[in-house]
């Protein structure tokens, strides 16, 4: 009898899935509810990403140096350094920032308004809250979060190529001419698409935690909680998926 | 009703979960099953030493990766079976008796499978082995190497010595690319060979003219001749004489044209003497630079009366206008 | 024995007289998990009518409310509002309902990410579609102004004291010229002085938009001030309907405490 709470949660989850998209497809359109969450969703991580992705590229040029020029490949620096942003790096750090942020910012978000019954307020106006409040944040962070990504990733590379030029005085275009010879349209697109499925994860799980949150103050800590954690979870479990599948085309 | 909402419910949760489970099963599965999209077909080989290859290394055939390892295992000392997993469209491009050998891609040393496609008629199948040529030893491969590099070595010494010999006009090639002293004999010798059989040919024309005269006989000689044996012996000998003077024309005439060849043709200021095209050639760079900065002239022309540059050609004038005053000025006083 | 439901047909109409009916509820029940929140509820409201439900916290009066308007589910019994059985609509005719009616939320639930102006215009925006602005600066200090608040248009919710929230919060429901008001606690974690001026602006938004009310409370006084009809509701059940005064005079033990203060 004890699976009978998770099914019950997972019908719930379903349904909540379901109408998210019956809403972004069928409802009368959020678009400028939408612009306002993009700008959100970028104003809110933008310092953050370009922060945390500069260090990533500068780190990991700094630690993969070492290992390549021990059988004086240095020279594969920039091909290593790429691939590893584009395909892995540059996705999974903004994908876990912007869990962190987006993710406890929702969450909390819809928490408290639930806990001040201002969901129920629009609700009673018959102003569908769903689609303004829930549709149109999954909506910011699943067209987001690709941009963001394309972002990370060039300021990624931008603080590897400026170790790299500190270290070896290697040129900006030598730099960048290894760099776009050795990614390839498939990484890219399929970077893309893993921050996609990225943005829509966090957008969700936050909405869902908020939007069904328990009333009182500490609903608000545990739905911006478990916003975060089961966000940050999802990221590397659709890494991982998201690998398999790449690999069928690679 | 309540009650029956609930058990649906609970029904689509076990839906979902059940499905998200196996999507996740699936996503793994179909990752390590590489060859997913395209039907594969397995040949296996036969190798001695198989140099680390392991499973999913690529194999090739014409450089186009054509399939995957599928296994490497090691049947007896000395003898380790790998497994081929083909694509099938390729399968028409592999005989029966293709080879397999390990070959190594890139600067970091994957090793992958490398695959001659064979001639015979028939075409490999499912299950198939396919002949295994076990790659030579690394060292061995090294030792060759070394030798081929100790040879290439001695072969450059060699050349170098000599080439300084030619450099230095030392040795008969030598001297004639430098033009030393036995090229000039030479195209002396070929000169005194010239003269002297142009001297050879007139002399013979004249000892025709003088056989005839004593041949249709005015004078003492004819009687002499006319005794038949010396008449016989004597003609011999003058054919004879014909033949030595033509060869000594001949060979003195493709002389000189060596000697003339060697002359203009060696070096630059040959080129430049001897050939009128290159010289024509220089003429026309000559004009064409001429005419070149005339128009560069009419441009400036043009400029000047551009407006966009108007004014700053203005000003110079002016400014040079200034200076010409000025420079008459003091000169005036 | 009597039961409730009995009891009231043959109050209501003893005291209303032939009002027309707007919303009435039969039987209605809700338990939460082991919990049963309301046992067995009918009650009617007459046009125009100001129906106070009285009872301690933790009675259920505000998931009485809030199924009456859809937001909880009720578990069984029928609920009829302006002629709508509101168990089975669909969402969409939910909301066309939903528009007919104000709902004053205990928090006054103002969205605190806008301004007071906006609070006010968001209901119209998005489901009367309206957009220009002269008509929205129109209605907001229309709307203002009937709770006496029209110079706060600008601030935000986090600069308003508790009172002015309550007002601004009626206000953001009357824009919509509601034909039932549904106030919950609307006089709660307010001062006397306060409590009354709200209580006073109940009965002026009765007068001025022709509305019928149902009032949750658990304060004495509001009751008093608004009533011209009691509910007490002990249990989950209601259990006791008569006007104040008659009220005043019972010898319940569950609800003669209200008035021993």
């Amino acid at each position: 009898m004890k699976f009978k709470p998770l099914l019950l949660r997972s019908a719930d989850i379903y349904q909540f899935f379901q109408r998210i998209f019956k809403q972004a497809f069928h409802a009368p359109s959020e678009w400028r509810e939408v612009l306002k969450q993009c700008f959100a969703v970028g104003n809110r991580s933008f310092f953050l990403v370009t922060f945390t992705a500069f260090l990533a590229g500068v780190v990991f040029t700094r630690q993969s140096r070492p290992s390549l020029s021990s059988f004086g490949a240095e020279s594969w620096l920039p091909s290593l350094v790429s691939q590893a942003v584009i395909r892995s790096l540059g996705p999974l750090i903004t994908g876990l920032i912007c869990a962190g942020k987006l993710g406890s910012n929702i969450g909390a978000e819809l928490a408290s308004m639930k806990v001040t019954e201002q969901i129920d307020a629009m609700e009673v106006s018959g102003s569908r809250p769903f689609s303004f409040l829930v549709v149109s944040r999954v909506t910011a962070t699943t067209l987001m979060l690709p941009l963001l990504v394309v972002y990370a990733d060039c300021v990624a590379l931008l603080g590897s190529f400026i170790t790299v030029n500190f270290i070896n005085n290697t040129g900006f275009k030598l730099y960048f001419n290894t760099v776009a010879s050795h990614i390839t349209y498939l990484d890219i697109f399929s970077s893309l698409i893993k921050a996609t499925f990225f943005g829509f994860a966090i957008g969700f799980i936050s909405s869902y935690a908020g939007y069904n949150s328990d009333n009182g103050t500490t609903g608000v800590g545990k739905a911006a909680n478990t916003a975060v954690v089961i966000s940050m979870l999802f990221i590397f479990i659709i890494d991982l998926v998201m690998l398999q599948f790449i690999n069928l085309f690679r | 009703m309540e009650e029956d909402e609930t058990k649906q419910r609970v029904k689509l949760g076990a839906f979902v979960i059940g499905g998200m489970l196996l999507f996740v099963i699936a996503a793994i599965f179909i990752g390590s099953a590489s060859n997913f999209f395209s039907r594969t077909f397995v040949v296996s080989g036969i190798f001695k030493n198989v140099e680390g290859l392991k499973e999913g290394d690529k194999v090739w055939l014409s450089g186009v990766q054509i399939g995957t390892v599928k296994t490497v295992r090691i049947v007896t000392v000395g003898e380790v079976v790998v497994s081929l997993s083909l694509k099938e469209k390729q399968n028409d491009f592999i005989r029966k008796n293709a080879t397999a050998s390990i070959g190594s891609d890139g600067l970091i040393g994957n090793k992958i499978v490398v695959i001659q496609p064979g001639n015979s008629p028939e075409v490999i199948q499912d299950g198939d082995t396919i002949n295994a040529v076990s790659p030579a030893d690394t060292q061995q491969l090294i030792n060759i190497a070394k030798e081929v590099g100790e040879n290439t070595r001695s072969i450059t010494l060699d050349l170098k010595t000599i080439s300084s010999k030619i450099n230095k006009g030392q040795g008969i090639i030598g001297e004639l690319l430098n033009e030393g002293a036995f090229s000039k004999e030479l195209r002396l010798t070929v000169h005194n060979l010239k003269a002297t059989g142009e001297n050879t040919a007139r002399a013979s024309a004249e000892l025709s003219g003088l056989v005839h005269d004593m041949k249709h006989g005015t004078g003492l000689l004819p009687t002499l001749i006319s005794d038949t044996s010396f008449k016989s012996v004597f003609a011999q000998t003058l054919v004879n004489i014909k033949k030595v003077s033509k060869n000594a024309e001949v060979m003195s005439r493709s002389l000189e044209s060596i000697t003339a060849k060697m002359n203009n043709r060696d070096n630059a200021v040959g080129v430049l003497l001897a050939d009128t095209v290159f010289a024509h050639k220089l003429q026309n760079t000559m004009k064409n630079t001429e005419s070149a900065s005339h128009k560069l002239d009419e441009n400036m022309e043009a400029l000047k009366h551009n407006f966009l540059t108007r004014g700053y050609f203005r000003k110079k004038a002016k400014q040079e206008k200034k200076e010409k005053e000025k420079l008459e000025r003091e000169k005036n006083k | 024995m009597d039961t409730s439901a009995d009891y009231l047909k043959k109050s209501s109409t003893a005291k209303m007289g032939n009002r027309p009916i707007v919303a009435s509820l039969r039987h209605v029940k809700k338990s939460f998990g082991a919990m049963e929140v309301l046992r067995d509820i009918s009650l009617d409201l007459h046009q125009n009518e100001n129906l106070v439900i009285l009872g301690r916290s933790g009675t259920g009066k505000s998931v009485l409310i809030k199924c009456m308007v859809g937001l909880i589910r009720a578990d069984t019994g029928e609920i009829n509002v302006l002629g709508c059985d509101v168990r089975s609509l669909t969402p969409d005719q939910l909301d066309e309902l939903r528009l007919q009616i104000g709902f004053s939320f205990q928090g006054s639930a103002l969205y605190d990410s806008m301004t007071v102006r906006q609070n006010l215009e968001f209901p119209l925006k998005r489901n009367k579609a309206i957009f220009k602005k002269k008509e929205l600066e129109d209605l907001v200090i229309n709307a203002l102004k009937d709770v006496g608040l029209e110079n706060t248009s600008d601030k935000m919710p986090s600069e308003l004291s508790g009172g002015m929230k309550k007002r601004i919060g009626i206000a953001r429901t009357l824009i919509l010229k509601p034909k039932i008001m549904l106030y919950d606690e609307p006089t709660a974690g307010l001062d006397p002085i306060t409590a009354t001026e709200i209580n006073e602006l109940i009965l002026s938004v009765r007068e001025k938009y022709n509305t019928s009310s149902i009032i949750i409370t658990h304060d004495i006084s509001c009751a008093r001030q608004t009533s011209d009809r009691i509910i007490a509701l002990v249990n989950g059940l209601n259990k006791e309907e008569s006007t104040f005064d008659e009220l005043k005079q019972t010898k319940d033990p569950d609800l003669a405490p209200f008035f021993s203060y």
